[in-house]
């Protein structure tokens, strides 16, 4: 037998030397290596949904009722020409990406962990109408893309888009750690993103067919026979006649509000403080201060309970900083973390 | 009672997966075996049932030592390892209504996350199959050995062995022998922690240690074991050269 035994052997029980032995290896090989708290925290999520999928898929059958409701007053709504969800393409066994946000939540095909295979087609209704809709995936390969009301996009593949209409926010993580790249393809030309956060939006404006923002990191816009490179706090505007406008764009404020509104919620449990305001760092393009180094420290220490779901980034600052006995104010692009007064 | 103690074999082998001989050894195991299949088993049985602080534990328990073991295989790539553990999970809690207690947890999540991170390179390694009843006489230890030439660069007492060996135990051990040893904790303590009484602590502690010693004298031999067939294998090529 080779799986490891766990009795003691006949006649020898634990002896002092034995203990000895044990406690000379633990002590010469130290402690087992910490896991990176945002690891953990970014797998417990994942799984978290996996689990929520196959609990909720063996939930007793007068459950299933609710939201067999909930469809049934989605598809009213489709009579009266309100646009919800679309889905086009049965989600298969091979999962590229998972549904992490649906803004707007009043049922319809599309439900929070939810998976989605290649080729699936998914649009989103218009911005005016009783709320917006807005998507968030994640993507096989860790890529975060949110598209925003009124848009059309298909997933070709863990490392294609075609965005057929409307815009598509895409973040490949801290330091690109999403693995390999993502192209964001339009009829105007092809977006591919070099360890970056950025919007391709189409049709944004008058004589305008297609337009990048950078917020973080570069892409690179090949149009015709052209490669335009742009970088983060760049705004790239192609217009229908093939002129390019490059002009400067701000990566905190109102030109990312609806990818803050999008933003799938942060499970804060058990979370290290420091993780989520990194968090919150990467969502706002807020740059965050503390008050003093020991502060800085000490935010690594502090776990948070709780949750935060429904509230965007930047509103659930207020409630976990001074949950954590913090106070901070918000002052241009910087974030200043601070102790309370008094 | 005292439990049946079998020899243990000094060299780990890989087994046929139609084995029975190596399935029934396993099904004469010890008090302590059973003792913590029964555990997974339950924890998995309220998991499936939606219990809440059932899916935390098996998060805190299992998540990390499946991150170890991915790390060690891709040379520390957080981000790969990261993915790879991903997946592996999600398909873990997909499948949990297949797990009988018959395979250790650990050993399934490990041969699970050998399979991804084999299939990401696309590489042709024995695929370890999922069904628990193949994976109950799998080699645990073995499974979260490093495979090929990386085994041999382990030394023996080194401090991935013994932390190998650490990971390879019912996580209540692994973390009793830490608390006790690395951090000095008392027993009334670890106790208190564990949700135990001080003399049931002691006695988990008795039975940790003898387990990670037994699990740490077979990683060990199988690591010198490896580095022997390497070392004649390079042999056999030198003479025909």
């Amino acid at each position: 037998m080779n799986e490891l035994r766990f009795e003691t052997r006949a006649g020898a029980p634990a002896d002092r030397g034995d203990e000895r032995e044990v406690r000379r290896l633990l002590e010469s090989a130290g402690p087992r290596p910490r896991v990176s708290p945002e690891d953990f925290a970014l797998i417990r999520a994942a799984a978290r949904q996996e689990w929520r999928r196959t609990t909720d898929a063996r939930a007793p059958r007068w459950r299933s009722l609710v939201p067999l409701a909930l469809a049934a007053s989605a598809l009213l709504a489709l009579a009266a020409g309100w646009w919800l969800w679309r889905v086009e393409a049965p989600v298969a066994t091979a999962s590229l990406a998972t549904v992490e946000r649906v803004e707007g939540e009043v049922g319809g095909p599309l439900a929070v962990g939810d998976a989605l295979a290649a080729g699936a087609v998914v649009v989103t209704g218009a911005e005016r109408g009783p709320a917006p809709r807005r998507l968030a995936i994640r993507l096989a390969n860790g890529h975060s893309v949110r598209l925003d009301a009124g848009s059309e996009m298909r997933l070709v593949s863990a490392s294609s888009l075609e965005l057929a209409r409307g815009a598509v926010y895409v973040d490949s993580g801290p330091d690109g750690t999403a693995t390999g790249g993502l192209v964001v393809s339009t009829e105007f030309g092809d977006v591919a993103e070099i360890g970056t956060q950025f919007e391709v939006r189409l049709a944004p404006g008058e004589g305008a067919a297609l337009r990048v923002r950078v917020r973080e990191g570069a892409v690179s816009l090949r149009h015709d026979s052209q490669s335009l490179g742009a970088e983060a706090g760049e705004e790239l505007t192609l217009g229908r006649d093939g002129s390019v406008l490059r002009t400067p764009v701000e990566i905190h404020g109102v030109a990312w509000a609806w990818v803050e509104a999008a933003a799938p919620a942060l499970d804060i449990e058990g979370v290290r403080l420091s993780a989520y305001l990194d968090w919150v760092e990467r969502e706002t393009g807020l740059s965050i201060d503390y008050a003093d180094g020991a502060l800085a420290g000490s935010a690594a220490e502090i776990e948070l309970h709780g949750t935060i779901e429904g509230l965007t980034p930047e509103e659930s600052l207020s409630v976990v900083l001074p949950g954590a006995g913090l106070g901070y104010r918000v002052e241009g692009r910087r974030l200043q973390v601070d102790r309370p007064a008094g | 009672m005292a439990p049946a103690a079998g020899p243990i074999r000094s060299r780990i082998t890989r087994t046929s997966r139609t084995s029975r001989t190596s399935r029934r050894a396993m099904s004469v195991g010890s008090r302590d075996l059973r003792r913590a299949r029964r555990a997974e088993k339950e924890l998995v049985r309220r998991m499936i049932a939606g219990d809440e602080r059932a899916f935390e534990e098996f998060c805190d328990d299992y998540i990390p030592m499946v991150l170890r073991f991915a790390q060690r295989r891709l040379d520390g790539n957080r981000e790969l390892a990261r993915e790879m553990v991903q997946s592996t999970v999600c398909k873990v809690i997909a499948n949990l209504g297949s797990f009988r207690g018959e395979a250790a947890l650990s050993t399934w999540l490990c041969a699970c996350c050998r399979n991804e991170i084999a299939g990401h390179f696309r590489r042709p390694v024995r695929e370890v199959e999922l069904k628990e009843e193949l994976l109950s006489s799998q080699p645990a230890l073995d499974l979260m050995l490093p495979d090929g030439p990386e085994r041999t660069l382990l030394r023996k007492e080194s401090a991935d062995l013994v932390h190998i060996a650490l990971d390879a135990l019912p996580p209540r051990y692994g973390k009793a022998l830490e608390w006790k040893y690395l951090e000095n904790l008392s027993v009334k303590e670890i106790a208190r922690r564990l949700g135990l009484g001080p003399k049931a602590a002691e006695s988990l502690l008795t039975r940790a240690r003898n387990a990670f010693r037994d699990g740490y004298a077979q990683l060990a031999e199988s690591v010198k074991t490896s580095a022997g067939s390497l070392e004649m294998g390079l042999r056999r090529t030198a003479v025909k050269s």
